[in-house]
């Protein structure tokens, strides 16, 4: 008798979780199809769904051939980022000294719109593929360097009371203690940064390049392909989607203790 | 401690990949050719069909040249990338031509590639206007270029509008006016006829143009092949190498437009092939002048489209029309 | 044998100096177990430190064995009321954490730790993360650390202050035995009188700041003492004492 009702119990949160959004986000689709339809929109100022789904399949080639070329550019430059943000954390963080002359000129270095200074750097560096993941890396090293930091300043004290106590050297305090606490701060960095670098990668391509998925959009916009240039917008954000979960799931192999703990709590409300 | 060098071991595997991706994608070249690299005027269009067609049937390469066609975001800047050589040719406007060299920038047009002005004002058909006086009034948009002003400031005016672009609202659409005529925001747009028209056709739109040359523009060469002075002085085979293989590739794209447009689709697939297909049939008959040579540049032409921009005020200081521009090179070719 | 002769500290602070420690003298036999009480705020956690090697007296001396060059930095055991444990790394990572630093190789410090995995009553969780641990397992994991280390000289900052009543005094008798058992000379610094009379053989009473050695107690209960010994005459008569040194003033 216990043990049914033990059974009966439906599983809620785990199936509505996901079954929700789903929902709606099919909901939103049908509106915007019955929209276009009922609504006599012409196709090149919002083509529906299933223009765009058509699209997708007849131009599989043509989107796959840009998407590369922006992936290639997403990833160097990210890798970039990530490799100089990190490093930039250390040295800042390392020296009082280095960090009131470094940390200003970091700081002010994002208030330059990205847009002014993109058509200069083609300028210096050219069209090709250099170009793109320099802004890339310009765009999302930001994130990473900063959160970083905090990360790598998130030092618990008494923490390095208990390292000191038991005889741990400056560098074993950097690399055993500071390195582990700054990491979940790190992946926070990269899961923005890697967004960001679609959005660099768009950028660089818009303004000169002569390939990728922005620039497959600015080719398609004046010859009013707008089915186009939803699909490639589409491909776009399921990159940064794939991106982003990728992200993840590296920040869950890397900190297994942070997401188990975070799993135990939840279970237990 | 495993799943740590697992992740390691990835990064590093990614890293080596993007690695070699991205210094392969530079090895791509042969070493015998000579390198060169064209700007073009735009993102890739039926206009620049002559020069793949003389990429890919190897009539650069029977030239000697490896040419590189990239298409920069902003046109602006092609003259300047000409003039410090960092692109040995570039496709331009007359009128920009101008305006540069009134600025001391050494650049000089070796080939016309339209023998007339494209420039046009152009209306939606439904939308009753029949000239360029009906406009009065009403929303004439534009793409923030100088040289559009006084353009259809001689074009209003010589219709009768008395205030020229003063007696109609004229307004800056940025660079896809097309957008804005469709949607309505503009009564009219300015745009190259061989080109917005057919794409409105495309989405189901008649329209109608008033060619600037038909209302009191003197005839310009809209389209030119520009390069450096120091090339001209220095390099003067190179750049008769060029035009020879360029000539080539057009005559063949002028005697079969769709193969030569088929051609350009395969480095560019993003070409939209039937638009790009009416395109050329408007435009191929652009590039051949009167005396049959490809290139061919009248001398009182640009005179007299000099002093048309002169007296309207543009160019800052005087230019010698002679000193800018050339048939040297085409006329070996004829 | 451990000797505080003279300890005194003080800190700079924005109103001023700050006078923490005043010339604060006891010992500890090899061997011995030694606890110091004081009110909160009296400075114990600086004395900890100063005999730990985290920090330095103004001036003052600190034997160990006889010689005032002990190098007692990562040598003096150093327990706090939070375990502090890492919480990326395992239980037994954790452990091993102390040999580690000294260049230990893991594979062979994890295989020291194993070997009192048993007695440490962390059969099963060696490779969890601490998070699961209750309070009493993560101090003895904490213990497990230091005592790897062979550190013969162990200071326990209130250890069992977070914990509740009753796992309290399993791990008091835990810590005894264990006491009992390594011979370790420990200093344990609370605020429990009772905890102090059942675990030490002298305590100490620190005056509020700046801390002034104000008594000393010997307690001659006999051992092993259970919670028994509570309700003994002796101990009510030293639980008064105390008392009434720490409530003056």
């Amino acid at each position: 008798m216990k043990n049914n009702q033990q059974q009966f119990k439906f599983p809620q949160v785990r199936t509505y979780s996901w079954v929700i959004p789903v929902i709606i986000l099919f909901g939103l689709i049908a509106l915007w199809e019955i929209w276009v339809y009922f609504g006599n929109i012409p196709k090149w100022q919002l083509p529906a769904p299933s223009a765009i789904a058509q699209e997708l399949v007849a131009s599989w080639e043509l989107l796959s051939h840009h998407a590369y070329i922006t992936l290639q550019e997403i990833i160097i430059g990210f890798f970039v980022a990530l490799v100089s943000g990190v490093f930039l954390a250390g040295a800042l963080v390392s020296s009082k000294i280095l960090e009131r002359a470094i940390l200003p000129i970091l700081i002010s270095s994002q208030t330059i719109p990205i847009i002014a200074i993109a058509p200069l750097l083609l300028i210096w560096v050219g069209y090709g593929l250099a170009s793109k993941v320099i802004i890339v890396a310009l765009i999302s090293f930001y994130p990473i360097a900063v959160n970083t930091i905090d990360g790598l300043k998130a030092i618990n004290t008494d923490m390095i009371v208990m390292m000191k106590s038991l005889g741990a050297s400056r560098w074993q305090i950097f690399s055993k203690l500071q390195v582990p606490t700054s990491l979940p701060y790190m992946f926070s960095g990269i899961k923005v940064g890697i967004s960001l670098s679609v959005i660099g990668a768009v950028i660089g391509e818009w303004v000169g390049s002569s390939g990728g998925l922005g620039y497959l959009i600015k080719f398609s916009q004046p010859l009013f392909l707008t089915s186009r240039v939803f699909a490639a917008i589409f491909v776009l954000s399921v990159m940064g989607v794939v991106l982003f979960a990728l992200a993840g799931w590296v920040e869950h192999l890397m900190l297994p203790w942070y997401y188990q703990e975070k799993r135990a709590k939840s279970i237990n409300q | 401690m495993n799943k740590k060098s697992l992740i390691i071991g990835i990064i590093i595997l990614a890293l080596v990949i993007s690695g070699v991706a991205f210094f392969s994608s530079k090895n791509q070249r042969t070493d015998e050719l000579t390198k060169i690299s064209v700007a073009l005027d735009w993102l890739p269009y039926a206009m620049h069909s002559g020069l793949f067609v003389a990429k890919e049937r190897g009539y650069f390469a029977d030239e000697g040249l490896d040419v590189g066609i990239h298409a920069p975001a902003d046109p602006a800047t092609i003259l300047q990338t000409v003039a410090q050589g960092r692109d040995h040719f570039g496709l331009n406007y007359q009128p920009d031509l101008l305006l540069a060299r009134s600025e001391g920038v050494p650049v000089v047009s070796v080939a016309a590639l339209t023998q007339h002005a494209l420039a046009a004002l152009m209306v939606l058909e439904e939308s009753g206007i029949e000239r360029p006086r009906d406009l009065a009034g009403k929303r004439v948009g534009h793409g923030g270029i100088p040289l559009e002003r006084l353009l259809y400031n001689t074009v209003l005016k010589n219709d009768g509008i008395e205030g020229g672009v003063g007696g109609v609202q004229f307004i800056d659409v940025g660079y896809d006016a097309l957008v804005a005529l469709l949607s309505g925001q503009a009564d009219a747009i300015s745009s190259y006829y061989t080109n917005q028209p057919v794409i409105a056709k495309q989405q189901g739109y008649n329209s109608k143009v008033f060619k600037v040359t038909d209302y009191g523009v003197p005839d310009y060469y809209d389209l030119v092949i520009v390069t450096n002075e120091s090339m001209i002085r220095d390099n003067p085979a190179l750049v008769e190498r060029f035009l020879r293989a360029v000539a080539k590739g057009y005559e063949e794209a002028a005697k079969n437009p769709q193969e030569a447009i088929r051609l350009m689709a395969r480095s560019n697939p993003e070409l939209d092939i039937e638009v790009a297909n009416e395109e050329i049939l408007l435009e191929a008959p652009l590039w051949f002048a009167d005396n049959g040579v490809f290139g061919w540049q009248e001398e009182s032409r640009w005179i007299s489209f000099t002093e048309w921009m002169n007296s309207g005020g543009l160019l800052s200081n005087p230019v010698d029309a002679r000193q800018a521009f050339t048939n040297s090179f085409v006329e070996s070719l004829r | 044998m451990v000797e505080i002769n003279g300890l005194t500290k003080s800190f700079p602070t924005k109103e001023g100096t700050r006078n923490v420690l005043d010339n604060v003298s006891f010992r500890a036999n090899t061997g011995g177990f030694v606890s110091v009480i004081g009110p909160s705020g009296c400075g114990k956690s600086t004395l900890l430190h100063i005999i730990a090697g985290i920090d330095k007296a103004d001036s003052g001396e600190i034997k160990i064995n006889d010689t005032t060059n002990f190098p007692r930095l990562g040598h003096v055991g150093y327990m706090q009321q939070k375990d502090l444990l890492l919480p990326w790394r395992t239980v037994l990572d954790n452990i091993i954490l102390g040999l580690e630093l000294r260049g230990v190789a893991r594979s062979e410090a994890r295989q020291k730790a194993l070997e009192h995995i048993e007695t440490f009553g962390l059969k099963g969780f060696e490779n969890q993360y601490p998070f699961v641990l209750s309070g009493g397992m993560r101090q003895r994991a904490s213990f497990l650390r230091s005592v790897l280390l062979h550190q013969e000289v162990m200071l326990l900052d209130e250890p069992f202050g977070a914990l509740d009543a009753l796992t309290r005094h399993q791990m008091q008798e835990w810590l005894v035995n264990l006491w009992r058992k390594l011979g370790n000379t420990i200093i344990l610094v609370t605020h429990d009188t009772d905890e102090a009379l059942l675990l030490s053989d002298k305590i100490y009473v620190l005056s509020a700041r700046p801390a002034k050695i104000v008594m000393s107690l010997d307690v001659d209960l006999p051992r092993p003492r259970t919670h028994a010994t509570v309700t003994e005459p002796k101990f009510a008569k030293l639980k008064a004492k105390l008392l009434a040194q720490l409530h003056e003033k």
